[in-house]
């Protein structure tokens, strides 16, 4: 057997292919631990039911999993509509794993509902996927004609990619967070660079990375065309781990396993990133950035809505009042987050500085609702894209994508930096 | 335009137009114009936050030269959301096949799967311009340049299984035809 990457031994347990192992762009067929979607499950269910007829039924109720997170609440009538499709589709199927609007976003929902032991495959019809190889798993994500397929006959193809080593070294220095590693890894492998391919992270910063702080990097390597991005089990999934009953072994890539491409980062004398409209690896070091005022601060999204960003922007926050000129909009990812912010004064103290909180889902992250952008206006963003579109977003506007801490600093003084006030 | 114009959908002849790279899909199909699943709407908008005369440029090729539009892209054509909307859009609009240096992967697996034929072929921009005809044969891996004295372009095939879910017309109606004849609904 060559030498295997995680990616490989992963796709070669999930098609039964353990003992002979995986070769690099071999196609193979696989069977998911979950197969996840959102309000697209409205949409999926009417090409499921066309491609089974109307009796057909799912192949396990057990590994689907829909969570309601895009269009929540459904601000018309349309959107509304969709979820009463998906709620009649859980029911007359008898889906387990279905999520209420307002339980959180999917990524966010499926690990901490205990959906993602380590070593397996799941699939996702979203692009952000790929935030479950924080937990060692294989996330990647497909379309809703492929999805509505694998509902139907549990199975689809994938060809094993060929993957790339992020090694990242150091300690995070005092306000740089892991938005600012993942977005200077963008900066140097570009938002086609790591196409079709597989990431995998090793280095000493990495055992420092809590799993929250994990999701962000996995969750951003779809921004660079990757089909995943994975984190090796180690204590700190160990620990995440206790509090379901999986059963895994420790895999390691071998030590001869094949990489076509070694990025080496030592975070410790980095400092907060930009990426700048209206491209995800236009990135910049802030001080490199001209005085850019906002009209909008987003703190939220399956990026980086969770309770650590939350805690983060609060402590900034803290007995301050934002800039008169911005609108700060926070959307924790879940309901337990917000739950967990409210117990711990993160809430109040987000209002009181004059913070709009939203209900946990996507929010205007898409940009089809919920806080989006007028002509003319900028916004600077926890989230991972900032496409034209986005928000909202025209060609006279823009995203500003950044860490929580940036976002909040920046709500403060009206315009974007990284200094405290 | 419906499939019986193109009686073998791996042999194409169409007029090229090109666009740059990382064409995103919410250039492809913006978020707003997504409510509605029926593509005869959302079509309308197809590439609109590239170049809002797209479609007009299409329905420009198709009556100039009677001959479906092949579109050609630079790098990571497709990349970013998901959305199957984007490949449905550009084959409803009468995009017979997309050839790209790189495509985003989803859009890549929706493309085949929404019966769109795409091939990748490396530095494709710069070997073939605006308002050239062109051949496919996405069964023998070449393309045929028809105005300069033939040229031909070779690459590498998709899988067979792959061809012949573009041959069935995408992955519902092979499903569908694979479930029937397995009698298992």
């Amino acid at each position: 057997m060559v030498g295997q990457t995680l990616i490989q031994k992963i796709l070669a347990k999930a098609s039964g292919k353990e003992t002979e192992g995986v070769v690099e762009n071999e196609i193979v067929f696989v069977s998911p631990h979950r197969i996840l979607s959102h309000d697209n499950s409205a949409a999926i269910s009417k090409t499921f039911y066309k491609m089974v007829g109307p009796n057909g039924k799912i192949w396990d109720h057990e590994k689907i999993f829909i969570a309601l997170d895009h269009a929540v609440p459904p601000p018309d009538a349309v959107k509304a509509g969709n979820h009463t499709v998906i709620r009649k589709f859980v029911k007359d199927q008898g889906i387990k794993y279905f999520y209420e609007g307002g339980t959180g976003i999917c990524h966010e929902v499926l690990p901490a509902k205990g959906h993602v032991p380590p070593n397996v495959v799941i699939l996702g019809s979203d692009s952000h996927t790929t935030t479950h190889g924080a937990f060692g798993a294989a996330g990647i994500p497909i379309g809703r004609t492929e999805t509505a397929s694998v509902w139907a006959i549990g199975e689809t193809w994938l060809k094993v990619p060929e993957s790339i080593k992020i090694i990242l070294d150091g300690s995070l220095p005092k306000g740089v967070y892991a938005k600012d590693v993942i977005l200077e890894i963008i900066r140097q492998i570009t938002a086609a660079g790591a196409t079709y391919n597989s990431i995998e992270f090793y280095g000493s910063s990495v055992k420092k990375l809590s799993m929250s702080e994990r999701m962000t990097l996995s969750n951003l390597t779809a921004e660079m065309g990757a089909k995943a991005g994975i984190f090796p089990v180690d204590d700190v999934t160990d620990e995440w781990n206790k509090q379901f009953e999986f059963q895994y072994d420790r895999i390691t890539a071998d030590e001869d396993a094949k990489y076509i491409k070694t990025l080496e980062l030592e975070v410790s004398n980095l400092t907060p990133r930009i990426a700048k409209p209206h491209k995800v690896d236009n990135v910049v070091p802030i001080e490199e950035l001209g005085k850019t005022t906002i009209d909008v601060a987003l703190i939220g999204t399956c990026t980086n809505g969770r309770l650590d960003d939350l805690e983060i922007a609060a402590n900034i926050l803290k007995d301050k009042t934002i800039h008169p000129n911005v609108r700060l909009l926070v959307y924790p990812a879940s309901q337990e987050i917000l739950l967990q912010a409210t117990r711990e004064g993160i809430i109040e103290t987000l209002v009181a500085a004059g913070g709009q909180i939203g209900i946990p889902a996507c929010g205007p992250c898409l940009g089809a609702y919920g806080g989006c952008i007028a002509s003319g206006e900028k916004a600077i963003s926890s989230a991972n894209r900032n496409f034209k579109g986005r928000m909202g977003s025209k060609e006279d506007t823009g995203i500003y994508l950044a860490s929580p801490a940036t976002v909040a600093k920046s709500a403060l003084a009206g315009y974007i930096t990284a200094e405290e006030e | 335009m419906s499939n019986s114009a193109y009686p073998d959908i791996l042999s194409i002849t169409g007029i090229i137009i090109t666009c740059g790279d990382n064409i995103n899909t919410d250039l492809i199909m913006p978020s707003q114009y997504l409510d509605n699943p029926n593509p005869s709407y959302f079509s309308q908008f197809v590439m609109s936050g590239q170049d809002p005369e797209f479609v007009n440029k299409i329905q420009k090729i198709h009556g100039q030269f009677e001959l479906p539009a092949i579109l050609v892209a630079g790098t990571n054509f497709g990349s970013g959301s998901s959305r199957e909307q984007a490949p449905a859009g550009l084959k409803y609009i009468g995009i017979a096949a997309i050839v790209a240096e790189s495509f985003g992967s989803i859009f890549f697996r929706n493309a085949i799967n929404v019966g769109l034929p795409v091939i990748t072929v490396p530095n494709i921009t710069k070997m073939v311009k605006n308002g050239i005809s062109v051949k496919i044969n996405l069964r023998k891996g070449f393309l045929d340049i028809l105005e300069q004295n033939s040229k031909k372009i070779h690459f590498k095939p998709l899988e067979p299984f792959l061809l012949r879910r573009l041959e069935s017309g995408g992955l519902i109606p092979e499903l569908k035809q694979q479930l029937k004849s397995s009698n298992k609904y």
